[in-house]
């Protein structure tokens, strides 16, 4: 995969980092990643993802955020 | 000069607000390094130079958005109540995330006061910050701080009675967003905010003095529900609000995120710019923390980690409780002579020693010294920052359930008392999370039920076998809130948390934490407990419990198989659980509960203890936080779980 390839934020491996695109998810969840600074254009790092289906931590304005695998998955990212 | 002044603290979660507010109060509010712990709010007054100021704590939110309850709360206090001066309290170390909520303060122009607090972290995390730039870019007085040590805090009142001194009313017919300094928005956002101020001016809406036309003008592009319900409740109002929709079409069709995705990333830009022209990190260092979470949120290390975790605090807590609570034993004997030898009726001796000393001595010789290693370890967990890594480890495991990570904290907190957990369960986005992690804290044993089966199974049959019980309890717990789950109505939700920094928490305001929740029990339980054993001294001569426990064998004695007394005991028992054991002892005059229970029974009386009803206190919290309905839904599953578990446990059992 190289770069500007979109692909969904759970999809990205550890510590690679992405740029969010899209949100694709319904309006009180998009409003709720939105205000966590989770907004198009956002860069975030992965930094580690929980077993099987488990949340995953990002790193994202300096701070860390976690953010459980189903919402995670409505995050689109393009590869930076 | 105004003498009665009235301030808010604001801010994100877990930035020391509550910290701040104790320091300035003197109250103890409820400290921890997890996010979300005010959940009602909390008030205190303090005089300073002869002015009266009232300080409210504001839960700790990120945004003003109408999500949460805690959300409307805030932004409902600071509109109606006006308060003279808002302290927005932000964690340095984490500048950019809590300027996105200093901007929406900003949007609201009240006045402000900024404490940066825990430039000491931020210095050890190599971020420093141009607090003179700072000041400048947000037009209001920024004061550093160290709340834990007490570092600023004069300086920070100081410069919010400057602020009241020199606070003019604005005149909200006279807006122009064009004059804003920082406030700058993409060209869009600001035109349709005046177009819409424009309208609201035209129609005469009240709105604009309650909120400034600002921040009105924002949340009706975002199309917030409640401020939009408000607006349709004025006179026109729905007209206008058509007006206002029919307006923002225009806006619409020049995008295509939702127009609340344009305003929150606008304001996250804004909040970003701030930051880049004041924070300089001096070095990015490798932290202590992500050094620690390499194996504590390790895929395998993370849980064995967390289970070692668990099993040093069972014992440590048990150790230490169990030789405590035997120097302690054997000092209070020793005084049983003195009141068996005075020249009084053999009824009062009873009255003396079994009604007022027994008790007084079996909360101190048995509660005291296991509750305090719990809470030193508790506040120890809670401090540092490590509750909030259970929540991701424990993530998808809670989500069987319909729940996120983040509600096993309020649960975990359980352990310590059911009351701040059913409480705390606010912190959860929905009515329906906030039912079944309420109901699920009540079936968490707290101090005083942990007491009860460490001071019996473990102690005269073995820790291991007081590991099992709660090891049975975490399985019901499971299950309850399984089906608690099917039949609650509505989709659960996903996890969204910040990851707190490990702390080293500080000493004295971790001690006082401490002291805070022991004194609890010995100025609210040590009275009950008291006053209860009297009352049953009393009522044991009176005859009465012959038709109590008529009506309470057939379950008692016939279903879970303990001796008749304990219906009493358990009656007793929701005023306070650690009577249940206190007033078993009492009445058989003795503290080896071995001569009064076989094996079996100690179990069955532990498990039953352990579920059948939340005490009085945490049945006041549940109608609190979730309606007197839920409430004896809860109440009902509780006493119908305990009953059916301890018989159970009664029939197969056999072997012990």
């Amino acid at each position: 995969m190289g770069e500007n390839t979109i692909i969904n934020l759970i999809e990205l491996k550890e510590n690679h980092e992405g740029e969010i695109v899209l949100i694709k998810a319904g309006r009180a969840a998009t409003q709720r990643l939105n205000e966590m600074g989770l907004v198009p254009g956002t860069k975030v790092k992965l930094v580690r993802k929980g077993p099987l289906r488990g949340p995953v931590e990002l790193e994202v304005r300096n701070s860390h955020l976690v953010i459980g695998y189903g919402l995670a998955s409505k995050i689109y990212v393009k590869i930076v | 000069m105004k003498k009665e002044i009235v301030i808010a603290l604001a801010g994100n979660a877990n930035v020391g607000k509550s910290v701040i507010f104790n320091q300035l109060t003197g109250l103890t509010q409820i400290i921890g390094n997890w996010p979300g712990k005010t959940v009602e709010r909390a008030e205190g007054v303090l005089r300073f130079k002869g002015r009266t100021i009232k300080i409210v704590d504001l839960p700790g939110i990120y945004s003003l958005s109408a999500y949460s309850q805690e959300e409307i709360v805030s932004r409902e206090f600071i509109a109606f109540e006006k308060p003279d001066v808002v302290i927005n309290v932000v964690d340095a170390s984490n500048l950019e995330r809590n300027l996105f909520f200093t901007v929406q303060l900003l949007e609201l122009h009240v006045p402000m006061v900024m404490a940066l607090n825990q430039v000491d972290y931020a210095l050890k995390k190599g971020i420093d910050i141009d607090v003179k730039k700072l000041e400048e870019l947000l037009g209001i007085p920024v004061v550093e701080t160290v709340a834990t040590k007490g570092k600023g805090l004069q300086e920070l009142i100081n410069k919010v009675l400057e602020v009241v001194d020199s606070h003019k009313e604005m005149d909200v017919k006279r807006y122009d967003i064009k004059e804003e300094k920082v406030l700058k928005y993409r060209n869009e956002v600001s035109e349709y905010v005046m177009k819409i101020y424009d309208i609201l001016l035209k129609h005469n809406v009240d709105l604009i003095n309650l909120f400034h036309p600002l921040w009105i003008s924002l949340k009706l592009i975002e199309e917030d529900s409640d401020i939009v319900e408000k607006l349709k409740k004025e006179p026109n109002g729905e007209k206008v609000y058509e007006e206002i929709q029919k307006e923002l079409e225009g806006l619409k069709a020049k995008t295509d995120s939702p127009l609340a995705t344009l305003v929150t990333a606008d304001r996250y830009d804004i909040a970003s710019f701030i930051a880049s022209q004041t924070v300089s990190e001096i070095h990015h260092r490798i932290t202590w923390t992500d050094l620690i979470d390499n194996v504590a949120l390790h895929k395998i290390w993370g849980y064995i980690s967390m289970l070692i975790i668990v099993f040093i605090s069972f014992y440590g807590i048990f150790k230490f409780g169990e030789y405590f609570s035997g120097v302690l034993e054997d000092f209070f004997d020793g005084f049983k002579p003195l009141v068996y030898n005075l020249n009084i009726p053999n009824m009062y001796k009873d009255f003396l020693w079994n009604g007022l000393a027994e008790g007084i001595i079996s909360a101190i010789t048995i509660v005291l010294p296991y509750i305090f290693p719990f809470y030193v370890f508790l506040s120890i967990l809670e401090n540092t920052g490590y509750l909030a890594r259970i929540a991701f480890l424990m993530d998808e495991v809670m989500h069987k359930v319909g729940l996120h990570g983040k509600a096993l904290i309020p649960v975990l907190m359980g352990f310590g008392c059911n009351v701040p957990a059913v409480l705390g369960t606010k912190i959860l986005e929905t009515d329906r999370e906030i039912f079944i992690a309420s109901f699920m804290s009540t079936l968490v044993p707290c101090s005083a039920r942990i007491v009860i089966i460490l001071g019996t199974i473990g102690v005269f049959m073995g820790p291991q076998y007081a590991l099992a019980v709660f090891a049975l309890d975490v399985l019901v717990v499971y299950i309850a809130a399984y089906f608690a789950n099917k039949i609650a109505p509505g989709k659960p939700y996903d996890l969204i948390m910040e990851l707190p920094g490990y702390r080293m928490p500080a000493l004295k305001p971790t001690l006082k934490q401490i002291w805070f929740r022991i004194k609890d029990f010995l100025y609210v339980a040590l009275p009950i407990i008291v006053v209860g054993s009297l009352a049953l001294e009393i009522l044991k001569y009176s005859g009465i419990f012959k038709y109590v426990t008529y009506i309470m064998d057939p379950i008692v004695v016939k279903w879970l198989g303990l001796p008749s007394i304990i219906g009493i005991v358990l009656i007793f028992g929701i005023l306070r659980k650690e009577l249940t054991l206190i007033m078993l002892l009492t009445l058989s005059g003795t503290s080896h509960i071995t001569q009064i229970l076989t094996p079996r029974q100690m179990i069955v009386f532990g498990v039953v203890t352990m579920l059948y009803i939340p005490c009085i206190a945490t049945i006041a919290a549940l109608k609190r936080t979730i309606g007197w309905r839920k409430t004896w839904w809860v109440v009902f599953a509780n006493i119908f779980i305990a009953i059916l578990i301890g018989g159970i446990l009664n029939r197969i059992l056999t072997f012990v």
